[in-house]
């Protein structure tokens, strides 16, 4: 069996039901009574224990199973949930996280770095069950239980020993069974097969056993249960059990050797453990660094592991059956369509040579049909990369929770349209950007709860971000009911900074755009969360390589908002097609307003070089298409060729092109990894002909017009 | 031809040859004879309607469609400066892949798989600042006469970083010029 494909499998949905289980948790500390809630949190941690456990991914299952033992006593109302409890919990979901995007990284994950996480739940646990004095009898009963060997983990593992008699075959007894039986009992895993006694094969007794294996298992049986299942074979076998490990993974690998050999017992080496510090206490201890350095490393550690865990689930796609079916029905009907053309042309050619005229009809009907499938095949392929972007932000829950917490300041997400859908490629690359724009609006925009109600609004601030369909974008906006960005502020930082040499005349609108500058940042103290600098720069630099654009609107004590346009999708656009000379060009439909054949007198001159078009009383900037991209045109005289009105952002302008093709959807591509990036075009597409058409990039063209 | 050759390419090696040494794509610019790497072949076509990009360096023709995908395409001959005459019959496209990515390039014709040892190869001599030989792997002789071996890499790639550096920076043609022109001396 391919292993490999089951850890894929398992990783996946191992991620969904982690992300479950953060959501749910989320909101059970908003409705701790939610039965029905703490139900699927509960299942969420079950999946994840019962499948990580059968491929053997102990260490997980392990950590899962405490885990769910304190969402059990949850389930059961022995305990409450609440803050704290939460808390640790949520923390243990990191710790999930990473053992899951450690597996499918094929590395090795420290499991010594969950027994802080494993301890202090088990401690909270226990402190929980003794102080409610109306749960004491349940905990101590549990406590006292025999499938209960300690609170929290409750299993063991045994090392066992097994070197079966020689006989055993003879006796009718296969040893193999013997080791499956054991599985009834828990988890078995390191099996080591010992093949060592096995003699030469001249003096093999086919009936005779000569293997012996050691193997472990982790179970909530006591010994004399695990020594039943070898009573049969008990005769003449050498069977040794002996308890290996504690539940609480606690003792490491030279601590354990210590004990089993009899060096140390086993208090002595629990109480050396408590003692051992994390690396970065000692370190801090002694002097050599401070906290806050250790912090920033941790930071820089945590925001690795993310980074690995992004690539790890990027790969695949989960599709709405429904979709999926749509498709499939397509596909149905157009080979459906298929043998029917493969009639009719067949049925044409026993009455004679010529397909007859009905035979033509009825190809062209056809044609008809197998143009409109395919439309929709392409439209339903399409449908396949979108995304509700739902999923990602929901992410934002814990990261407003947490930075409200870490601020000081009570702050509500305020989520809509979550149901909007975006392109995998567009959706996977705007978490980032939303997290820098989320951690601002709470660090800088959002005031302190006294600031706030010194301003006469109410403590509890709220972050709202939305997603909205409006023609042929996805806008985003992330806004808040602070402060609002402070103008003079700005621009004396910009001026300070050498950013801006005059700040005369700027429009608020520009002003704000100022905060996209690489480099700017009025943040008086540098914190942990933003205020570097960076931020702003990369949220915009990130956004427009996927076409997108951000804008902002701010008012003056009554908050921010900052909103992201993104294409619905990267691969297919409507495109205008037009001819300058001998090439055709694909102007993105969305940019054009209306095409014009100018008069003779709408077009003039401004100081002899610019040009300008009169379109119906507006004159906007004309642009010669043929002299831009330096090309041979067939007509130079504006009222003898097209004038294509565009607009980019609240700049038209019009582009001269020879001629107009037509309008078509294109598939845009990339003119190859070899060939440089030309600033005016977007990229290319391939013609019914087979030839390539270049793809305008109007941006491009503004910005290259007005420099 | 261009199939017979690619066939050949895929069989490895072709009859009577040795086994030895590696094998080079030969083909003509001019009356010169020129090699490039058979594995960094990835197949020869026919001249096909190359769609112009504005703002690029003479050299580099325009794009084109290869089964969907749009690859450059660089008139050899031009980069190194031996002028562009027409395109004739035998006129072809070698598609190489290089670390940049996968370009076509413009050969008066494809002669030949040679298969060449590296004792057979020399470096090449240096003509002072006359000829540029930075293009040159090395000398290879064959029975009936010299066959210059490319470096794929140095012909396709540092300058191109350049010139689209340049390009994005000005976006103006005469600055692009200057660039393409001391890019060729």
């Amino acid at each position: 069996m391919d292993f490999k494909k089951l850890f894929e499998v398992f990783v996946e949905e191992a991620m969904e039901h982690i992300e479950n289980l953060e959501e749910g948790l989320l909101q059970l500390e908003k409705s701790p009574d939610d039965a029905e809630l703490l139900n699927s949190i509960f299942r969420a941690a079950h999946t994840i224990k019962g499948s990580s456990g059968s491929l053997g991914l102990k260490d997980i299952s392990r950590f899962t199973h405490i885990k769910e033992e304190i969402l059990d006593a949850m389930r059961n109302g022995e305990i409450v949930p609440d803050k704290e409890l939460i808390s640790i919990l949520l923390e243990g979901v990191d710790l999930l996280k990473e053992m899951v995007a450690a597996v499918s990284e094929e590395i090795v994950f420290d499991f010594n770095r969950c027994s802080g996480v494993m301890k202090r739940i088990k401690e909270l646990l226990e402190a929980r069950r003794t102080s409610d004095p109306a749960y004491s009898d349940s905990a101590s009963t549990s406590r006292s239980a025999p499938d209960r060997g300690c609170i929290g983990g409750g299993r063991m593992t045994y090392m066992i020993v097994f070197r079966p008699a020689a006989d055993l075959f003879r006796r009718g007894i296969n040893p193999a069974m013997i080791l499956e039986d054991l599985r009834s009992l828990g988890d078995v895993f390191d099996i080591r097969t010992h093949t060592d006694d096995i003699p030469f094969l001249s003096e093999i007794d086919p009936e005779s056993v000569y293997i012996r294996w050691d193997l472990k298992l982790e179970t909530d049986h006591d010994e004399s249960a695990i020594r039943e299942k070898f009573a049969f074979v008990e005769d003449g076998s050498e069977i040794l059990i002996s308890p290996i490990k504690a539940c609480t993974g606690e003792i490491p690998l030279v601590g354990q050797l210590l004990v089993e050999n009899n060096v140390v017992s086993r208090e002595d080496v629990e109480e050396a453990l408590k003692e051992q510090k994390k690396l970065g206490q000692i370190l801090v201890g002694k002097g050599k660094t401070t906290e806050y350095e250790i912090e920033k490393i941790l930071e820089k550690q945590n925001a690795q592991k993310a980074e690995s865990f992004k690539k790890s689930i990027s790969s695949s796609i989960r599709v709405d059956l429904k979709k999926l079916d749509n498709l499939v029905n397509l596909v149905g009907e157009m080979v459906i369509i298929h043998s029917m053309f493969q009639q009719t042309l067949s049925g044409g050619r026993v009455q004679s040579n010529v397909v007859s005229a009905s035979a033509a009809e009825r190809c062209d009907a056809i044609f008809s049909q197998l143009q409109r499938i395919g439309r929709d095949i392409q439209e339903s392929t399409m449908a396949l990369r979108m995304l509700s972007v739902g999923d990602v932000f929901q992410r934002f829950v814990r990261l407003v929770r947490e930075l409200s917490s870490s601020k000081g300041k009570n702050v509500d997400l305020v989520i809509s349209g979550e149901e909007t859908e975006l392109d995998k490629g567009v959706l996977e690359r705007i978490a980032d950007p939303l997290v820098h724009l989320i951690r601002n609006a709470i660090d800088h925009g959002i005031e302190t709860p006294d600031e706030r109600q010194a301003a006469g609004k109410s403590a509890r601030a709220t972050v709202f971000l939305r997603a909205y369909q409006q023609g042929d974008a996805v806008y985003i906006d992330v806004e808040d009911d602070g402060r609002g960005l402070n103008k003079d502020r700005i621009v004396k930082k910009a001026l300070e900074k050498g950013i801006l040499s005059d700040a005369a005349g700027l429009t608020d609108e520009q002003v704000y755009s100022i905060i996209f500058l690489p480099g700017f940042s009025t943040a008086e103290k540098v914190t942990d969360v933003s205020g570097r600098g960076v931020g702003m720069d990369v949220v915009k630099k990130n956004i427009e390589t996927f076409n997108g654009s951000v804008s902002i609107k701010s008012r003056k004590g009554l908050g921010v908002t900052i909103s992201i346009r993104l294409p619905l999708t990267l691969a297919i656009i409507d495109g205008l097609t037009v001819r300058v000379g001998s090439e055709s060009f694909i102007i993105p439909i969305t940019s054009v307003v209306e095409s014009i054949r100018p008069s003779g007198r709408a077009v003039n001159t401004i100081e002899g070089k610019g040009e300008v078009v009169d379109v119906r009383g507006e004159y906007i900037p004309l642009i010669r298409l043929y002299e831009l991209l330096n090309m041979e045109s067939l007509k130079k005289i504006p009222s003898e060729a097209i004038v294509v009105v565009t607009q980019y952002r609240d700049n038209r302008f019009g582009l001269m092109v020879d001629d107009l093709v037509g309008e078509q959807q294109v598939v845009l591509k990339n003119l190859g990894k070899a060939t440089p990036k030309v600033k005016n075009i977007a990229g290319g597409t391939i013609l019914g002909d087979g030839r390539v058409a270049l793809v305008l990039d109007v941006a491009g063209i503004v910005e290259m017009s007005t420099n | 031809m261009a199939e017979a050759l690619a066939n050949n390419k895929k069989k490895g090696v072709l009859a009577g040859q040795r086994v030895e040494g590696q094998e080079y794509v030969t083909f003509y610019l001019n009356e010169e004879v020129y090699a490039f790497e058979a594995l960094r072949v990835q197949e020869i076509i026919e001249l096909t309607d190359i769609t112009k990009v504005p703002h690029l360096p003479d050299y580099l023709k325009g794009v084109i469609n290869l089964r969907g995908t749009i690859i450059p395409i660089v008139d050899l001959k031009q980069k190194f400066t031996m002028g562009s005459g027409e395109y004739k019959k035998h006129t072809c496209i070698i598609v190489t892949e290089f670390s940049g990515g996968v370009m076509g390039l413009i050969v008066d014709a494809v002669s030949d798989i040679l298969n060449l040892d590296q004792e057979s190869i020399s470096a090449t001599p240096s003509f002072g600042t006359k000829i540029n030989t930075e293009f040159i792997a090395g000398m290879g002789r064959v029975d009936d006469g010299l066959v210059l071996v490319l470096d794929v890499e140095k012909v396709l790639s540092p300058e191109e970083a350049t010139v689209v550096a340049n390009v994005a920076l000005s976006g103006q043609e005469d600055q692009l010029q200057t660039c393409s022109d001391t890019n060729n001396n």
